[in-house]
C-alpha cells in the first residue's frame, strides 16, 4: 500500500525581496522543483540523493505543510491517498489535516542542538504528545516505551543542553517516534555527527524501519553507510528526479555518466568500478555496495591465493620522505579544564614540520579539539611545553564561529587588517584569496546566508589570509559533500606543498585515507600511534577506511579505492607472470 | 545524594518554602528567630555539608556582625543606655533589635538557598504549568537556551582569538571591536537558532488545539500524611501567632516575653515546623542504615 505519493509536483519559491504588486514579479523565475513525482510504499527506506542545493530540502519540506516554504505549489502530495493540501475545506477539515500533519509525519532537521525546544529530555520526549492533547497516562507509557526502545532511559532527566551531539541527533528522532508516524524525514541527519554516532544513528534508523516498518525518506551527504540500508534510491538534479530505482541499478547508472556524484557513491562500489574499467574479467552479476559483497567480490578475483598465508601484493608504506624543520612541537603536555577535573590531556607529546599534511584521529572526547586549543596556546597546559616558529592559525569547528561582520569580504578584511602592514596591501590580500577559494560570487553575502559548504570554505579563507606557517583544522570535512571534500583535500595539499604544515583534526577516516599523508591516533589524551597513513590505517581493524578493510586480507597498504586499483592492477600481472614460471615461489614483492 | 524532602511533591515543598520564608521574617520574638535559623543552617548543611558551612562562616556570619553593629552604633533608640559615644546614647534594645533582625535576614537567605536546592527546574515548570503551561513552556525554552548561548559566545570570542583578531595578540581598538562583533553574531546565530526551534515546534504539531501540559507526578498517601502533619503544626501555629506569641516589642524597652505553657508550646511547634525537611530526610537515612544492617 502506498503512503505517499507526490503527483507531478512543481513548486516556485516566492521572491524574498522586491515583492510588487505585478503577479510575474512575485516568483522566482525557475521553479525549485520540476514535475516530481515519486510514490513510497508503506514502510519502504528510500534514500533521495543530489548536489547541494539541487532541491532536496525543498522537495522534503513540501511534504510537511506545516513546514512547507512558501511558493506556488502545483501538482498534488497524498498521504493514504488523501491530500495533504486540502483547497478551501471547512475548519474541521484543516484541523485534521493538522493533525495529521504533526503525528503522521514526522520530521528530523539536520542541526542537533537548534531542534530541540525544551530544557529536560523527557520533557522533549513529551513536547509533541503534549500539542495532540493527549492524555496524561497515554503519554507516560509512551515516553516509558519510547525511551527504552532508543535506549535513552539512563538520561532521560539530564538536561538536553548536557548532550552530546549524537545523543541530541537521537533525541530528536525519538520524540518524533513517539508520537508513531507513518513515515519518517529526515533532512541530512549524519551531517554534524562523527562517523561513530552517525552509524549508531542509522542503526536505529534501520532498527524503526525493520522492526517498526515505519517508513524512511532522508537525504545525505554520507552515503557509505546509507546506501547499504535503502530499499530505493532517488537521483535528483535541478529539481527534477533523474533516476529511481534499486541501489545496486542507481549506482551502475551514476558510473555509467561519470560525474561527480560518483564520488559520494561507497568505497565497495568505487572501487568495483574502477577496476571494471580496466579488467572485464572483474565485472561480477552483482555490483557489491557494501563492504561485505565487496570483500567477498575482491577475493573471488584471487581464487588460487590463500588469505591465510600471505598477502597478494604489499604497497610500499611511504608516499613522501623528505622531512622539514620543525615548525610546532608539544612536549609532554598536561591538560585538564577544572582544577578538579578528569585530564583531557595526558603526556601529549606531538611535532608538526614543514610541509607535513597530517591528520589526528580519534573517537569522540579523546580530547582531540583540546589538542588544537592547546597548539594554538588558547588555553594553557599546566605542565609541558608548546612551542612554535611563525604563524599559527586555527579553523574553529563550527566555520560560523569565526565570523564577526555582515559580510564574507569584510569578514575577511578585518583579518587582513590586523595581520597586513597596511590597508592597500589587505585589500589585494582579500581580492588574492577570494579567487584562491573561488568565492567571489559570495563575497558581499552574509555568513548565515550561504551554504555550509561555502560557510567553510569562506572561513578557511579567513585562515589563510593570515599567511599562517602552520594551520590548524578542527573537523573540515563536517557536513560537507564528496565534491567539496576533493576540493579541500587539493587545496590542503598545495598549502603543504608550498612549505605550509597542515594538521587536520577529524574523525572523517574516509577523508584522511584518500588525502592525507601523515596520520596519528589520538586515545585517552595521547598520541598511541602515528605515522605515514598506510602504515597506521592498515594496522587498524576497525578504526580505518572501508577500502582497507575490504581489501585488508588480499594486500597491505590499500587504504583507498585507487590503492585497490593499483594493487589490482599489479597482482593480476604477477599472477599472470606467475603462470608462465610457476617456479616463482615468492607472492609477496614490492617490485612493480 | 538523595533527599527525601524534596522527593515529595512539588506544591508541599513550595508550601513549605512559602511559609516558613514568611514566617521567618515576620515572628520577630527571638525564640522564633532562633528556631528559623537552627531549622535552615541545619537544613543547609544536611543539604550542601561543608559548602553551607563556609556560606555560613564567610557570608552569613560578617553579615549579622556588620548589621548588628551598624543598629548598635548608630540607632539611638531605647531607654536601657549601656554607654555613650560622641555625646549619643548606646542603648540595649538597638543591640538586642540589631542582632535580632540580622539573625532574621540570615534565616530567611539560608531558606532561600534551600529552597533553591530543593526547587529544582522542573519543580517550578510544574507549578507554572498547573497555573499558566504558556508560562512553563516559556520558561523551559529559556532554560534550554542560557547554556546554549553562553556556550556559543565562548565559542566566537575562541574564534576570533584563533585568527589573532581578538586577545593578547592584537590591539585595544582591535580587540574593543571584535567585541561588538562576537556580540551581533552572537544575535544572528541566536535568531537563526530561533528559527530553526519555530519550525521544530511547529512540526511537531505546536500551536494545534488543546495542549495538555504533562508532568510524572503523583500526590501520593506519603504526601497525604506530610501535608496533614505540616497542617496540623501550622494550625499551632496560627493559633500561637493569633495569641501573640510570635512577636515582642524590642522598643522603647525591650520586654521579654512571658514563659507559660501555651508559649512554650508555640516555640516547640515553630521549630518543629521549621525541621520539618531534615527530619523527614533524618528518618529515610535511619531507615536506610537500619535496612541495609538488617540484610
Amino acid at each position: 500500500m502506498e503512503v505517499l505519493k507526490i503527483r507531478d509536483l512543481t513548486f516556485t519559491y516566492t521572491k524574498a525581496s522586491g515583492i510588487t504588486d505585478d503577479e510575474k514579479d512575485v516568483f522566482a523565475e525557475k521553479p525549485a522543483l520540476h514535475n516530481v513525482s515519486l510514490s513510497m510504499d508503506d514502510g519502504e527506506f528510500v534514500v533521495l540523493c543530489g548536489r547541494s542545493a539541487c532541491g532536496k530540502t525543498t522537495l522534503l519540506r513540501n511534504i510537511k505543510p506545516s513546514i512547507a516554504p512558501f511558493g506556488r505549489r502545483e501538482g498534488e502530495v497524498l498521504l493514504w491517498g488523501r491530500s495533504i493540501y486540502p483547497d478551501n475545506s471547512r475548519a474541521g477539515d484543516k484541523e485534521q489535516t493538522e493533525r495529521t500533519d504533526a503525528e503522521k509525519i514526522g520530521y528530523v532537521f539536520q542541526d542537533p542542538a537548534n531542534q530541540i525546544v525544551t530544557d529536560k529530555v523527557w520533557h522533549e520526549l513529551a513536547f509533541g504528545l503534549e500539542n495532540l492533547g493527549i492524555d496524561r497516562t497515554v503519554i507516560r507509557s509512551r515516553i516509558a516505551e519510547t525511551a527504552g526502545f532508543f535506549g535513552i532511559e539512563s538520561w532521560l532527566y539530564k538536561n538536553t543542553a548536557d548532550l552530546s551531539g549524537g545523543q541530541k541527533q537521537l533525541l530528536n528522532l525519538a520524540s518524533v517516534m513517539s508520537m508513531q508516524p507513518d513515515i519518517i524525514i529526515l533532512d541530512e541527519p549524519l551531517a554534524q555527527l562523527d562517523p561513530v554516532s552517525a552509524s549508531e544513528f542509522m542503526a536505529v534508523i534501520r532498527r524503526i524501519n525493520r522492526e517498526n516498518g515505519t517508513g524512511i525518506l532522508m537525504t545525505d551527504h554520507r552515503l557509505e553507510d546509507v546506501i547499504p540500508m535503502a530499499d530505493r534510491l532517488l537521483i535528483m538534479e535541478d529539481g527534477r528526479i533523474t533516476e529511481d530505482g534499486e541501489p545496486e541499478e542507481i549506482c551502475r547508472k551514476i558510473a555509467e555518466r561519470e560525474d561527480d556524484l560518483f564520488l559520494s557513491m561507497p568505497a565497495a562500489f568505487r572501487t568495483y568500478t574502477d577496476i571494471c574499467r580496466v579488467d572485464r574479467n572483474a565485472v561480477a552479476e552483482k555490483a557489491p555496495i557494501d563492504v561485505r559483497a565487496g570483500r567477498v567480490w575482491l577475493e573471488s578475483m584471487f581464487r588460487e591465493h590463500d588469505p591465510h598465508r600471505s598477502r597478494v601484493y604489499e604497497m610500499s608504506g611511504e608516499k613522501g620522505t623528505e622531512k622539514g624543520d620543525v615548525l610546532l612541537k608539544c612536549k609532554d603536555i598536561w591538560f585538564r579544564y577544572d582544577k578538579n577535573g578528569e585530564d583531557i590531556l595526558k603526556d601529549f607529546s606531538f611535532e608538526l614540520r614543514r610541509g607535513d599534511l597530517c591528520a589526528v584521529m580519534g573517537g569522540n572526547g579523546t580530547g582531540k579539539t583540546t589538542a588544537l586549543k592547546v597548539m594554538k596556546e588558547l588555553v594553557r597546559p599546566y605542565r609541558g611545553k608548546v612551542s612554535s616558529e611563525g604563524k599559527v592559525s586555527l579553523l574553529m569547528q563550527d566555520p560560523r564561529d569565526m565570523f564577526a561582520e555582515e559580510t564574507v569580504e569584510k569578514n575577511l578584511m578585518r583579518v587582513a587588517v590586523t595581520h597586513a602592514e597596511n590597508k592597500e596591501d589587505a585589500a589585494d590580500r582579500v581580492n588574492e584569496i577570494l579567487a584562491f577559494m573561488e568565492i567571489e560570487d559570495i563575497r558581499g553575502k552574509h555568513p548565515y546566508d550561504i551554504s555550509g559548504g561555502q560557510q567553510q570554505k569562506a572561513a578557511l579563507a579567513m585562515v589563510l589570509i593570515t599567511d599562517p606557517d602552520v594551520i590548524l583544522l578542527d573537523e573540515p570535512t563536517k557536513g560537507i559533500d564528496a565534491f567539496y571534500k576533493r576540493k579541500l583535500a587539493k587545496t590542503l595539499k598545495e598549502l603543504a606543498g608550498n612549505g605550509k604544515a597542515v594538521l587536520a583534526v577529524t574523525h572523517d577516516i574516509e577523508f584522511c585515507g584518500e588525502y592525507m599523508d601523515e596520520c596519528a591516533m589520538l586515545f585517552d589524551g595521547k598520541i598511541t600511534s602515528s605515522g605515514s597513513v598506510r602504515e597506521v590505517l592498515t594496522a587498524n581493524r576497525f578504526y580505518t577506511t572501508a577500502a582497507a578493510r575490504m581489501s585488508g586480507r588480499l594486500f597491505k597498504g590499500t587504504v583507498s579505492a585507487e590503492d585497490i586499483k593499483q594493487a589490482y592492477i599489479v597482482a593480476k600481472k604477477k599472477e599472470a607472470g606467475q603462470e608462465a614460471a610457476p617456479e616463482t615461489g615468492r607472492q609477496t614483492g614490492k617490485d612493480e | 545524594m538523595r533527599e527525601t524532602f524534596s522527593s515529595h511533591h512539588p506544591t508541599i515543598c513550595l508550601a513549605f518554602f512559602t511559609a516558613v520564608i514568611v514566617t521567618s521574617v515576620l515572628f520577630t520574638s527571638p525564640a522564633c528567630i532562633i528556631a528559623s535559623l537552627a531549622g535552615a543552617f541545619s537544613y543547609a548543611v544536611y543539604l550542601k555539608r561543608m559548602k553551607a558551612v563556609k556560606f555560613m562562616l564567610c557570608v552569613c556570619i560578617p553579615l549579622i556582625i556588620i548589621a548588628a553593629g551598624v543598629n548598635f552604633f548608630f540607632n539611638h533608640h531605647g531607654v536601657t543606655t549601656l554607654f555613650y559615644l560622641n555625646d549619643n546614647p548606646v542603648t540595649k534594645e538597638a543591640l538586642v533589635y540589631g542582632a535580632a533582625m540580622a539573625v532574621m535576614v540570615v534565616s530567611a537567605v539560608l531558606w532561600c538557598y534551600c529552597a533553591s536546592i530543593v526547587m529544582t527546574s522542573d519543580k517550578t515548570l510544574y507549578i507554572f504549568g498547573r497555573v499558566l503551561p504558556v508560562i512553563s513552556l516559556i520558561l523551559s525554552v529559556v532554560l534550554r537556551s542560557i547554556p546554549l548561548f553562553s556556550r556559543k559566545m565562548k565559542d566566537i570570542r575562541m574564534g576570533q582569538k584563533a585568527l589573532d583578531t581578538a586577545g593578547a595578540k592584537a590591539g585595544r581598538k582591535q580587540r574593543f571591536r571584535s567585541g561588538i562583533g562576537a556580540f551581533s553574531m552572537m544575535v544572528t546565530w541566536a535568531l537563526e537558532n530561533s528559527v530553526d526551534t519555530a519550525l521544530s515546534m511547529r512540526a511537531r504539531g505546536y500551536g494545534l488545539r488543546g495542549r495538555v501540559s504533562y508532568h510524572d507526578l503523583r500526590f501520593d498517601s506519603r504526601d497525604v500524611t506530610l501535608s496533614l502533619i505540616m497542617a496540623l503544626i501550622a494550625a499551632g501555629i496560627i493559633a500561637g501567632a493569633a495569641a501573640g506569641h510570635s512577636t515582642i516589642e524590642y522598643y522603647p524597652e525591650l520586654l521579654l516575653p512571658e514563659m507559660n505553657l501555651q508559649s512554650i508550646l508555640f516555640y516547640c511547634a515553630y521549630l518543629a515546623f521549621c525541621m520539618i525537611p531534615l527530619i523527614v530526610d533524618v528518618r529515610e537515612d535511619v531507615k536506610w542504615k537500619y535496612l541495609r544492617s538488617a540484610i
